[in-house]
């Protein structure tokens, strides 16, 4: 009898194996020729074994068959009374049963939680051929005596090298462990290892799948939300749709609130697949209205998003406001929710919030991650729909204030019309009279009196000199209904230096011209174009005569005049005021006139759609250029 | 302003009552004695016509009708009563209470009696060439546009003496 002990890498005996030997001769050698026979008839069954097992192991992919596969062939392999796969969770350590068989109590079996100690096993088999012997399970021999078990095997399963579990052998009755028994456990054990190794290669090859699968679909959805919230302008629609959208695919429920300027919160939607219990959720809300120590109000309050992974009985209890309510809220059925407030910078627009029920799902943080940037895109829309309809009340105001403002010009224009013109025949009366009383009473009077009425003489004239250019001012640009016919600009110049022919003539102008074309414009208006122009040429003119040059020519779709002199010229910062109304440089001792000359020119310019400007130089003389376009209505 | 058909003030602007009258229309005198009208209702431009006229030497008898429901009271009158004098010269404002110059000198034109060739100056204050085109084509014999400064004023009366020697 030969007793080895089993030890362990402290040194510690943990087991022994135990070989019986004949020591007679003869039949040492009979039963050496007998035991080589019958140890290659084993030695081949166990090596047929060994292929079926393989092949029986590497065919199942997953874990748990795997598992399942162990106990079968365990049972094939070695005779003993019951077979269990333990798995020690690397994490902490504990141990649960995988798989067994011929268990009567396997559940009981569960409490044997911390087996050996993974360092114990030491990546041998462990022999125990009494149980009740064994310093090992000393603390656990109790469950062991309730099944009855008398001896074990225990075969550790090294996965990559590392102790992960162990297939474990039960016998009832002492049992005397075998050489070959021993050996073909390893073995399988060294093949379970190799094949349970593989499959938790693929099962976690499946999780990672179904990660990758699941942000994918959260990718999806997310996108789809995306497109729904830019799909139209209208936010509480979107909103609407976005909850709508989320039952089912990431939520049983969903619901959206929102948050006006006066912190009033309003429920824009409510989604469940069954409508019967959207009405419940009103009936709840209605019957117990939300306050402020609610979760939802919270997270609406400080604009924190929240995971509740797990809805349990004892925060229903502690939410409900009383038995009824606590009632309600379990026929919801909820199991785990997520409340993300939309933000739009520091402040809150609303909330969503989103749970599970039925689906028997419950919220992890990549679902918060997700609704958090859902409830942000969400909040996009809505400041984007605000901003619009600002935009559009902005842009109807102005319209209307257009309108308003088109109308008061009219009126302005038509009072300032009627003014001038009944101004005219009274001021005439007054002009012509002081004129007469001058005339017929000037030797009569002393030199007071006639100044007296020098005054009123000027007076009245520079009056009547306002009104007449108040009134072509209002005139400008209307068009006497008639449409813009093409009018010789060389006739009407011919005419205008006509009638200014003695005021040319007095100043010595020498006016030269180009060829001119035909514009669209009416004819009086040109007109005046020309002589508010050319009169101001004579008008400021400089120490010499003054020489003016009129000329036309093609640019793209129009035809820019040019009236230029020698004159005074203007500084540059003015160039852009004189065209204003009653806008004049110059003192009215220096210069006569009213101050709408220029005013009239502009606005008899922008009546057919072209523009005016001058080009001066203080003391180099003036340009002035107007455009007409060639395709004016 | 009296009701239109009232004597009141008709008896005052009833031109041509004088018995030179006669003597004009044989054509035996000098334009300067042939009678003007003036239908006009601004008494300064009455005042001023008849200054210029008087310092252009007419001495004619000048009368006024101010408004254009009278003035056609009074062609009305001289189209019935072949006696009632027709004057040498017109001088028509166009923008007159109750019937406006257009009005008045188109029914001057359709007159049945002489006074349908009399001159008509139109005296306006209005320079539109939409007035003188009007007027010409009713067969208005002048356009002038009321002057505003007073030498212009007085060349009117020239203007006027002109017409009414041409007319004659």
């Amino acid at each position: 009898l030969t007793v080895s002990p089993i030890l362990d890498p402290m040194g510690r005996v943990i087991g022994a194996s135990k070989i019986l030997r004949d020591v007679s001769e003869r039949n040492r050698l009979e039963g050496a020729i007998r035991a080589s026979e019958q140890e290659s008839k084993a030695l081949e069954h166990e090596l047929l074994l060994l292929i079926e097992a393989s092949g029986t192991l590497l065919s199942s992919l997953r874990s748990a068959e795997v598992l399942r596969t162990i106990v079968g062939l365990a049972q094939r392999f070695v005779k003993a009374d019951a077979y269990a796969v333990w798995r020690m969770n690397s994490g902490d350590g504990r141990w649960t049963l995988s798989s067994s068989s011929g268990l009567s109590n396997a559940s009981a079996m569960q409490d044997l939680s911390s087996n050996v100690p993974p360092d114990a096993l030491a990546q041998k088999p462990i022999l125990i051929e009494d149980v009740e012997r064994e310093p090992l399970l000393n603390a656990r021999v109790e469950i062991l005596r309730a099944e009855g078990i008398r001896s074990m095997l225990i075969i550790p399963l090294a996965i990559q090298g590392e102790i992960s579990g162990t297939v474990v052998f039960y016998w009832r009755a002492p049992h005397q462990f075998l050489g070959p028994e021993i050996r073909i456990s390893v073995a399988l054990g060294n093949l379970a290892a190799s094949a349970l190794g593989t499959a938790e290669l693929y099962d976690q090859q499946l999780h990672l799948t179904a990660i990758a699968e699941a942000s994918q679909k959260r990718t999806e959805f997310l996108a789809e939300a995306g497109a729904v919230l830019s799909s139209s302008l209208v936010y509480e629609k979107t909103l609407a749709a976005v909850a709508k959208l989320s039952v089912p695919i990431f939520a049983d429920w969903c619901s959206v609130d929102l948050v006006n300027d006066r912190s009033d919160i309003r429920r824009v939607a409510v989604e469940h697949v069954d409508p019967e219990r959207v009405r419940l959720a009103y009936k709840l809300m209605e019957r117990y209205p939300p306050n402020e120590t609610d979760l939802s109000r919270t997270a609406i309050r400080t604009g924190r998003s929240q995971l509740l992974e797990e809805i349990t009985e004892e925060l229903i209890d502690k939410t409900a406001r009383d038995p009824e309510h606590a009632e309600m809220i379990r026929g919801l059925g909820l199991r785990s929710f997520i409340l993300a407030p939309m933000l739009m910078g520091e402040r809150v627009l609303g909330l969503i919030t989103f749970a599970t029920a039925e689906s028997g799902r419950t919220y992890q943080h990549p679902d918060l991650a997700l609704a958090e940037e859902l409830a942000r895109r969400a909040a996009i829309a809505i400041e984007n729909s605000r901003l619009y309809e600002e935009t559009k009340r902005h842009g109807q105001a102005l319209r209307v204030s257009n309108v308003e403002l088109r109308r008061a010009n009219s009126d302005l224009e038509q009072f300032a019309y009627s003014a001038s013109h009944d101004l005219k025949e009274p001021l005439r009366m007054v002009s012509l009279f002081t004129q007469l009383l001058k005339k017929k009473y000037a030797n009569q009077l002393d030199s007071e009196a006639s100044e007296y009425i020098a005054h009123a003489v000027q007076g009245a004239q520079r009056m009547e000199m306002l009104v007449r250019d108040l009134l072509a001012y209002t005139t400008a640009s209307a068009s006497p209904g008639k449409p813009l016919e093409l009018v010789n600009a060389n006739t009407i110049l011919e005419q205008t230096l006509g009638i200014l022919h003695s005021d040319l003539k007095a100043s010595g102008a020498e006016v030269t011209r180009t060829e001119l074309p035909l514009v669209r414009i009416h004819a009086v208006q040109l007109h005046q174009l020309f002589q508010n122009l050319i009169g101001n040429a004579i008008k400021y003119r400089s120490q010499n005569a003054p020489c003016i040059h009129i000329s036309a020519e093609q640019k793209q779709d129009e035809w820019l005049f040019a009236v230029q002199d020698n004159g005074i010229g203007i500084a540059s910062e003015y160039a852009d005021q004189i065209f204003g109304l009653f806008k004049r440089l110059h003192g009215r001792d220096d210069y006569e006139g009213t101050g709408l000359g220029l005013a009239i020119c502009k606005k008899i310019v922008e009546s057919v759609g072209g523009a005016i400007w001058v080009e001066s130089e203080l003391g180099r003389g003036s340009t002035f250029y107007f455009t007409i376009p060639q395709n004016a209505e | 302003v009296a009701p239109s058909g009232s004597n009141q003030n008709w008896e005052e602007d009833r031109p041509f009552t004088s018995p030179s009258l006669k003597t004009l229309s044989k054509g035996e005198e000098a334009s300067r004695s042939v009678p003007v009208l003036l239908i006009e209702d601004n008494a300064g431009d009455v005042l001023l016509i008849k200054e210029s006229l008087k310092e252009h030497g007419f001495s004619g008898k000048v009368s006024v009708i101010s408004d254009g429901e009278r003035a056609v009271l009074f062609m009305n009158e001289i189209d019935a009563n072949a006696d009632t004098p027709c004057p040498g010269l017109i001088v028509l404002d166009l923008n007159i209470p109750k019937r406006n110059g257009r009005e008045v000198l188109k029914r001057i034109r359709e007159s049945s009696s002489r006074c349908a060739h009399v001159p008509v100056v139109i005296l306006s204050s209005s320079n539109a060439p939409v007035d003188r085109e009007d007027t010409a084509r009713l067969g208005a014999s002048r356009y002038i546009c009321k002057p505003s400064t007073l030498t212009k004023f007085m060349e009117v009366g020239a203007l006027l003496k002109e017409t009414l020697n041409i007319g004659a």
